[in-house]
């Protein structure tokens, strides 16, 4: 693991034998992608109810990029603010730092336990307030006497005053997030990530948070913030990691990363919610562990860069080092200085653009999307105009979509096996009961009983050829064969026994 | 290994050993959570903790009933009413935990996404709360058979050890079930279909030895059923007259040894994967 990590960043190695600061979170190229169960299409009434899917059991299974290959290094007693717009993927990078959510690829290396604070993590609602602090300890590690004897103090931080005895369902927004953030803050945790707290309470809490988070970050940790209000973060961090599309944009000096976004919300027809629906040709990953390819300076040295966001210029000036990546960079720029900067964005879906076909479409389309920022700055004519070639991070991409989807279409074979065994089972079971029972039933009444059972096999297999038939064609004529056996020799039996 | 020394990998799931002694220290979580939980839940009703005895009273008036007076059988046993009622109190046990393991991860989606514990305590909390639940339960129990003219004995200590075997049981299950309706949902829907299953499998208001007499297969079939064979110790040492076959005897540990040994190293094996569920 570690050759690996070396071979993709040199600049990695340096840096940790450079005596400095010591990293307490290494994130190196993590990905995260959900599963979701939807359709990922709209579907009239009809088509949901009379969906042969939904008949089927199955939701489509939908993954979701959310996170794509981001990579940093964050060091003992930095406080670093994250921004992006909604859906980019910041909260989503926090829980896969703090180990709630796996990465499903890349590593995340901590010198401790990540503590998640986020405004969205109701802890237990129908409990009250002193319950859920109580909780909250129990399940961070503490003893229960330390818990007790912490309550009191972390309730008075709150400030909920009476409405610590209730239910925390009935909380505000506001007090629920004061509740959390006390709760999480409580232990000296090394590492404490805070998801949008600052945002939600008052004037008078978010001072005194503040406040706790510099207490928090002088006793040798390390504090990641998320969250949109600017201005707070400009106070409180000297580092700022702008998250895009579940890509790393930005990481830098706070000012610097705070400007570049601020300017870049205010540019007309920038991307909606949504973190990675469309990948953008950008350079293969962005760390502040990797000074020799962009030439950001780590951000764990003593200089901070002004910005390190990756401006055209930048890219001419190192144009020799990523030669396959920046070799999209020069297409996307003549094509972005041609076509009107406020396009409507995504015109590609996830799955067009990894089918291989739009290759070359997204990469002369994306960066007019992502990098609309200096498209005249740019003289033409000195940019020699390279074919689109496949960056590593485009093959990487659709390997990973072709993986998927093999996987996606095994699943679907197995799960197509599963429900044929069980109907099997089923009908194999229906008329072994059948069978007992005729068995019972005859023993008992000298009167042959036995036609019943049959029938009900008859109609059994019967259903299933109606049903099943236009679904899962071979599957239901294998079946309606075996259990039009089974109810053959059942019948054959009963006749027997009537005979008898 | 890391890239730079002292640092460990996040989003792993602990070794085997390391996450039985974490979720150990972490015990009185567990605990706190089922107690806050069983006295939330109840404090919202006006009877209050009065519900605990009350449902499965009414299951079993209910059974009595129907199985009793309407459709009554030759399967059926002498004392009648505490056979009823012991095979139905028990039975609840396992239903709370298995349909309270179901929903122990789903149902705590926010808590497992927001703090980092080991996972196992939630089903564990779960089955800690319907331990809380059955003590009155049986407490009542054993007040009933009396007035039903069991004659009280020693014997009925031996509920203690039985219900406990039963807890760890019921804990296996809880586990995995808990595990598969995170992928699965539709585990949830299926487990009432279970639980009506296993209840007429139990033989609950009627004598398997009776009504399975001339079949020696199904007859040691029923007796196999793992709820069948606790419900079977329990009358075995609460009633006169109904011991519990030797089949019973053997396997109610043998299957409390597989489901849990099965449970705890399904359960940890996704330890990592539990905050990505919706």
């Amino acid at each position: 693991m570690a050759s690996v990590s070396e071979l993709e960043q040199p600049g990695a190695t340096a840096l940790s034998s450079a005596s400095g600061p010591r990293p307490m979170i290494v994130v190196d190229d993590a990905h995260v992608t959900y599963r979701v169960y939807a359709s990922g299409k709209r579907l009239s009434a009809r088509d949901s109810i009379f969906n042969m899917r939904a008949l089927r059991g199955g939701r489509g299974l939908k993954t979701v990029p959310a996170l794509r290959g981001v990579s940093f290094t964050a060091s003992e007693g930095e406080t670093i603010g994250v921004i992006g717009h909604n859906g980019s993927g910041k909260s989503t990078l926090f829980r896969a730092m703090s180990g709630l959510i796996p990465p499903s690829e890349g590593t995340i290396w901590a010198a401790d336990r990540p503590v998640l604070l986020g405004v969205n993590a109701a802890l237990v609602p129908e409990l009250s307030g002193e319950n859920n602090i109580k909780l909250g300890l129990l399940a961070m590690g503490f003893t229960p006497e330390e818990a007790t004897a912490h309550i009191d103090e972390i309730a008075d931080f709150a400030e909920l005053n009476e409405f610590i005895h209730h239910p925390m369902r009935t909380y505000s927004s506001g007090m629920g997030a004061r509740l959390r953030f006390a709760i999480a803050s409580a232990k000296a945790h090394s590492i404490l990530l805070v998801d949008e707290a600052l945002a939600v309470g008052d004037r008078r809490f978010k001072l005194k948070s503040e406040q706790r988070i510099r207490e928090l970050r002088d006793s040798a940790g390390l504090v990641m913030i998320v969250s949109h209000s600017v201005s707070s973060l400009r106070d409180t961090c000297e580092r700022v990691l702008w998250i895009h599309k579940g890509e790393l944009r930005a990481d830098g000096a706070a000012k610097a990363v705070i400007d570049d976004y601020s300017k870049w919300v205010k540019q007309p027809g920038r991307g909606a919610v949504g973190a990675a629906s469309v990948g953008s040709g950008r350079r293969p990953g962005t760390s502040g562990a990797k000074p020799a390819a962009s030439g950001v300076t780590p951000a764990t040295s003593a200089a901070k860069p002004a910005s390190t966001h990756i401006s055209p210029a930048e890219r001419a000036a190192n144009a020799g080092v990523p030669a396959a990546a920046v070799s999209t960079a020069p297409t996307g720029l003549n094509v972005a200085a041609l076509a009107p900067v406020g396009a409507p964005s995504d015109p590609l879906t996830f799955d067009q653009l990894l089918s291989g076909e739009a290759m070359h479409a997204v990469q002369t389309s994306s960066p007019e999307r992502t990098k609309p920022r200096h498209p005249r700055k740019q003289p033409i004519a000195t940019r020699p105009i390279t074919l689109p070639r496949e960056s590593p991070r485009d093959a990487a991409r659709r390997e990973r979509y072709l993986r998927a989807a093999r996987d996606r279409n095994r699943r679907r074979i197995v799960a197509l096996a599963i429900t044929g065994a069980a109907i099997l089972v089923a009908v194999a079971a229906g008329a072994a009961i059948a069978l007992v029972g005729a068995l019972t039933h005859t023993a008992t009444l000298p009167a042959p009983a036995g036609v019943s059972p049959a029938e009900t096999a008859q109609a059994a297999v019967r259903f299933v050829d109606v049903a099943f038939l236009r679904d899962v064609d071979e599957l239901s004529l294998d079946l309606a064969m075996k259990a039009d056996a089974v109810a053959a020799g059942s019948e054959a039996y009963f006749t027997g026994l009537a005979d008898v | 290994m890391a890239p730079v020394p002292g640092l460990f990998e996040v989003g792993r799931r602990p070794p085997f050993w390391q996450y039985l002694v974490e979720a150990w220290r972490r015990r009185s979580f567990a605990f706190t959570l089922a107690g806050y939980r069983l006295v939330g839940g109840l404090l919202q009703n006006r009877l209050g903790i009065l519900w605990i005895v009350l449902k499965p009273l009414f299951t079993a008036v209910i059974y009595g009933t129907i199985f009793g007076a309407v459709l009554s059988s030759s399967a059926r046993p002498d004392d009648w009413v505490p056979y009823l009622i012991t095979g139905v109190f028990i039975f609840e046990y396992f239903t709370g935990c298995f349909t309270g393991g179901s929903r122990a991860i789903t149902g705590n989606a926010k808590l497992v996404q927001s703090l980092g514990f080991p996972r196992i305590l939630l089903p564990i909390s779960v089955v800690i709360e319907q331990t809380m639940r059955v003590v009155p339960i049986v407490l009542l129990l054993g007040i009933l058979l009396l007035v039903f003219g069991v004659p009280a004995s020693w014997s009925w200590l031996l509920v203690i050890p039985i219900l406990a075997m039963m807890g760890v049981f019921n804990l296996g299950v809880a586990l995995i079930v808990g595990r598969m309706s995170v992928w699965l949902r539709d585990v949830q829907q299926f487990i009432p279909t279970i639980n009506r299953i296993l209840f007429y499998a139990s033989a609950i208001f009627f004598q398997v030895d009776v009504a399975f007499a001339d079949n020696p297969v199904l007859l040691t079939t029923a007796h196999l059923v793992p709820t069948y064979d606790f419900i079977a110790l329990v009358r075995g040492v609460m009633l006169v007259d109904h011991p519990a076959p030797m089949v019973a005897v053997i396997a109610a540990p043998m299957w409390t040894v597989l489901a849990i040994g099965i449970g705890v190293v399904y359960f940890w094996r996704a330890e990592a994967r539990y905050g990505l569920s919706e």
